[in-house]
C-alpha cells in the first residue's frame, strides 16, 4: 500500500472512530500511532508518544489558552455580560429591534474578553433573550441573534481557534488576533444591518425600544468601563509589542479577576467555579491537541497532503476551485463533526496544500474561523443552538434553527466577501511591528 | 495493534462480570481518599493554573514598571503548565467532558449505546496505558542521561516528567472507573 493510500484510510478510520462515539483526541492518538507504526516503525512511534505529549505541554506558546479560558470564565461567572449588554442597549435601544442589535453588539464586545463562543452566548444570552422575550420579540430573532452573535468568539480575538489554528501551522498568534479584528467588526455589523432590514420590512418580529438620554449612556459605559479598558490593555498591548500572547492572556486573567473583585460580583464560590471551568476546558482541548500532535506526523509521512496539493497542480485545477471544495467540504463537515476535531483534523491537511496553492496562512487562518462559526449554527450539530436551547428552555429547536437562518446566509455572504477581499483579514497584520 | 485486540476482550461478558464484581465489594474507603482522588487533580491545576496566571503578571508588572523581568519567568510559566496540563486531562474525564461525537450513536438503541460507551472506555484506556508508558519511558531517558536540567533555572526535569506519567495514569484510572460503572450499567439493564 502506498503512503497516500494509507494515509486516506488514517482520516476514514479516524473519522470512523469519532462516529463510535470514541473522544476526538484519543481517536487521534490510536490512529497517529499506529500509522505511524506502519509507515515507519513501532520504535519511532514510540518515540513520537513518548516525546511529543510532554513537549507540547510544557511548551510556553501553548499555554496562552488556559490563561485566555480562564479571564472567559471568570467575566462570565461574575457575570459583567449583563453590564455589556446594558451598555449596547443604551447605545442601540431605540432602534427597531433595538435589543437584538444590542445583544449582537454586546456579543461583539464579549467575544473580545472570552476566548469561547458558547460562553459569549450563555453570558449574553442569559440577560438578553429573556429581556427580548418581556418585549415581545419574535423567539427565533431573539434566540436566532444570540446563537449567531455567540459565533463572533471565535472570530474577535482573543478566539481558541486562532491559538490553536496559530500553533498548528506556526503562523504568528498576535498576527492572528489582529487579522481577526477588522472581520470581526464587520461581521458583527453586517448582523446588525441584517436585523435592522428584517425588522424595517416585518415591524410585527420586534418593537422599537425607549431612547436613553447621554445621561443614562455615560451611566451604562461606566458600568463596564474596567472591562473596556481591560480590552483595550490586553490587545493594544499584544498588538503594539508589548507583550507575548501567554502574557497577554496572564494579564487578562489577572486583570478580569480584579475588575471583578473591585465590582463586589466575584465570591469565593464563583471564583473557584471559574477556576474548575477554565481546567476543565483546558484538560478537554489539550487531549485534542497531544491528539492532533501525534497525528501530524502520520499525515506528513504519509505524503498525504503534499499528494494532493500535486494533483491538484496536475489536473490543472484552478486553485480557486480547489479552495471552494475546502470550503464546501468544511461546511459539510461542520455538520457532523465537533469544531474542535474539525479543525484539527484538517488544518494539518489543508494548510500544506493552501500554501502551496498562494494563500496567505493568515486569511486561512480567519477563514477557517469563520467556517468554525458557520459550523456552531448549522443543524444537525450547530453547538451554539443547543446551548441556547438551553438559556431559552420554552422555544423549540426547530424555531431557533429558523431564527438562525438569515444569519447562517449573512455569514455565508461574508465568507465570499474574505474569499473575493482578503484584504480585510491580512492588512492590519502586514502593518504589525 | 495488539494493544487495540484487547479492547473487544474487555467487553466479553466473563471478564465484565469479574470487574463488576470486584467493583461491588464496597471496600472501606477513608473519606480523605475519596476527596484526593475526587478532587485532587482539580485542585493541582487549578494551584497550577493561578500560579502561572501570577508568574505572568510578576514577570510582566517586573517588566514594564522596574525593567526587571522575573528571572526563570518564562520557564517556570512552562512548568506550571506541565502541572496544569497533566491533572486539567484528568478533571476533565472525571466530569466526562472530553469532546466526543455521540450523534449516531444517541439514534441507536440503549443497548447499542451501552455497547460503544463501554468499547469507546476501553479502547480510551489502552490509548491513555500507551501515552502513560510513553511518559515512563520518557522518565527513565532523563534518568539514565546525565544533565537533563532545565535551560535557564537548572532545575532537574525528571520531577516534572514523573508528573505527566502520573497525570498520564490518573486519566487511565478514572477511565477505568468509567469503565466499570459503565459495565455495571449495563449489567443492570
Amino acid at each position: 500500500m502506498s503512503p497516500f493510500t494509507v494515509g486516506i484510510i488514517g482520516i476514514i478510520v479516524t473519522l470512523l472512530l469519532l462516529l463510535c462515539g470514541l473522544p476526538i483526541g484519543i481517536s487521534m492518538i490510536l490512529v497517529g500511532f499506529l500509522g505511524f507504526s506502519y509507515l515507519v516503525n513501532i520504535e519511532a512511534a514510540f518515540h513520537i508518544i513518548s516525546t511529543v505529549p510532554y513537549a507540547l505541554i510544557s511548551n510556553y506558546d501553548w499555554l496562552v489558552l488556559p490563561l485566555f479560558l480562564l479571564m472567559g470564565t471568570v467575566l462570565f461567572r461574575a457575570g459583567l455580560g449583563t453590564s455589556l449588554f446594558n451598555l449596547a442597549n443604551s447605545v442601540f435601544g431605540r432602534l427597531p429591534g433595538g435589543l437584538s442589535i444590542a445583544a449582537l453588539g454586546a456579543c461583539g464586545i464579549f467575544a473580545a474578553v472570552s476566548a469561547s463562543s458558547i460562553a459569549t452566548a450563555v453570558t449574553i444570552g442569559t440577560s438578553a433573550i429573556p429581556e427580548m422575550r418581556r418585549h415581545n420579540y419574535d423567539s427565533g430573532l431573539a434566540t436566532g441573534c444570540i446563537a449567531a452573535g455567540g459565533t463572533l468568539g471565535f472570530l474577535i480575538p482573543p478566539s481558541t481557534i486562532l491559538i490553536i489554528y496559530g500553533i498548528i501551522t506556526e503562523t504568528s498568534i498576535s498576527k492572528l488576533f489582529m487579522a481577526g479584528v477588522i472581520p470581526g467588526i464587520i461581521l458583527t455589523t453586517m448582523f446588525m444591518i441584517m436585523v435592522y432590514i428584517r425588522i424595517r420590512l416585518n415591524p410585527s418580529l420586534a418593537p422599537r425600544g425607549p431612547s436613553t438620554t447621554m445621561r443614562e449612556k455615560l451611566q451604562a459605559a461606566s458600568e463596564c468601563l474596567e472591562v473596556l479598558v481591560l480590552i483595550a490593555l490586553v490587545l493594544g498591548g499584544l498588538f503594539i509589542g508589548w507583550f507575548t500572547p501567554t502574557e497577554a492572556g496572564g494579564i487578562a486573567a489577572f486583570g478580569s479577576i480584579v475588575v471583578s473583585l473591585a465590582r463586589k460580583k466575584l465570591n469565593w464560590q464563583k471564583f473557584k467555579d471559574s477556576v474548575a471551568d477554565a481546567v476543565k476546558s483546558t484538560g478537554m482541548i489539550f487531549l485534542c491537541a497531544i491528539g492532533a500532535f501525534i497525528m501530524i506526523p502520520f499525515i506528513a509521512v504519509s505524503t498525504l497532503p503534499m499528494e494532493m496539493a500535486g494533483r491538484i497542480v496536475d489536473l490543472g485545477i484552478y486553485p480557486t476551485i480547489a479552495l471552494v471544495f475546502i470550503i464546501l467540504l468544511y461546511f459539510i463537515l461542520g455538520c457532523f463533526i465537533d469544531t474542535m476535531a474539525m479543525v484539527l483534523l484538517t488544518v494539518p491537511i489543508f494548510f500544506p496544500l493552501i500554501v502551496n496553492l498562494g494563500y496567505d496562512p493568515i486569511w486561512f487562518g480567519i477563514l477557517i474561523a469563520l467556517l468554525v462559526e458557520m459550523a456552531m449554527i448549522t443543524p444537525p450539530i450547530g453547538m451554539n443552538v443547543y446551548v441556547i436551547a438551553g438559556v431559552a428552555k420554552d422555544v423549540p429547536m426547530e424555531t431557533i434553527f429558523k431564527g438562525i437562518f438569515p444569519f447562517v446566509v449573512t455569514l455565508a455572504l461574508f465568507i465570499v466577501i474574505i474569499v473575493v477581499f482578503p484584504q480585510l483579514a491580512t492588512f492590519l497584520p502586514s502593518i504589525l511591528k | 495493534m495488539s494493544l487495540l485486540c484487547l479492547s473487544p476482550l474487555i467487553t466479553t461478558p466473563a471478564v465484565r462480570n469479574c470487574l463488576v464484581k470486584r467493583s461491588r465489594k464496597g471496600y472501606n474507603v477513608p473519606s480523605w481518599l475519596k476527596f484526593l482522588v475526587i478532587k485532587g487533580p482539580l485542585i493541582i491545576a487549578s494551584v497550577a493554573l493561578l500560579t502561572m496566571m501570577m508568574i505572568v503578571a510578576v514577570h510582566v508588572i517586573g517588566r514594564a514598571l522596574f525593567n526587571v523581568p522575573l528571572f526563570g519567568g518564562v520557564e517556570l510559566i512552562s512548568l506550571s503548565g506541565v502541572f496544569l496540563i497533566s491533572f486539567g486531562l484528568a478533571y476533565a474525564q472525571w466530569e466526562r467532558v472530553h469532546i466526543s461525537i455521540e450523534l449516531m450513536i444517541r439514534r441507536l438503541p440503549q443497548r447499542f449505546q451501552l455497547a460503544f460507551a463501554v468499547s469507546s472506555l476501553a479502547t480510551s484506556l489502552l490509548a491513555t496505558a500507551l501515552l502513560a508508558w510513553g511518559g515512563v519511558v520518557l522518565v527513565w531517558d532523563a534518568v539514565v542521561k546525565p544533565g537533563s536540567y532545565t535551560l535557564i533555572l537548572h532545575l532537574p526535569s525528571v520531577p516534572f516528567k514523573v508528573v505527566w506519567v502520573v497525570g498520564c495514569i490518573t486519566l487511565w484510572a478514572y477511565f477505568a472507573y468509567h469503565l466499570i460503572e459503565a459495565l455495571r450499567t449495563e449489567r443492570e439493564k
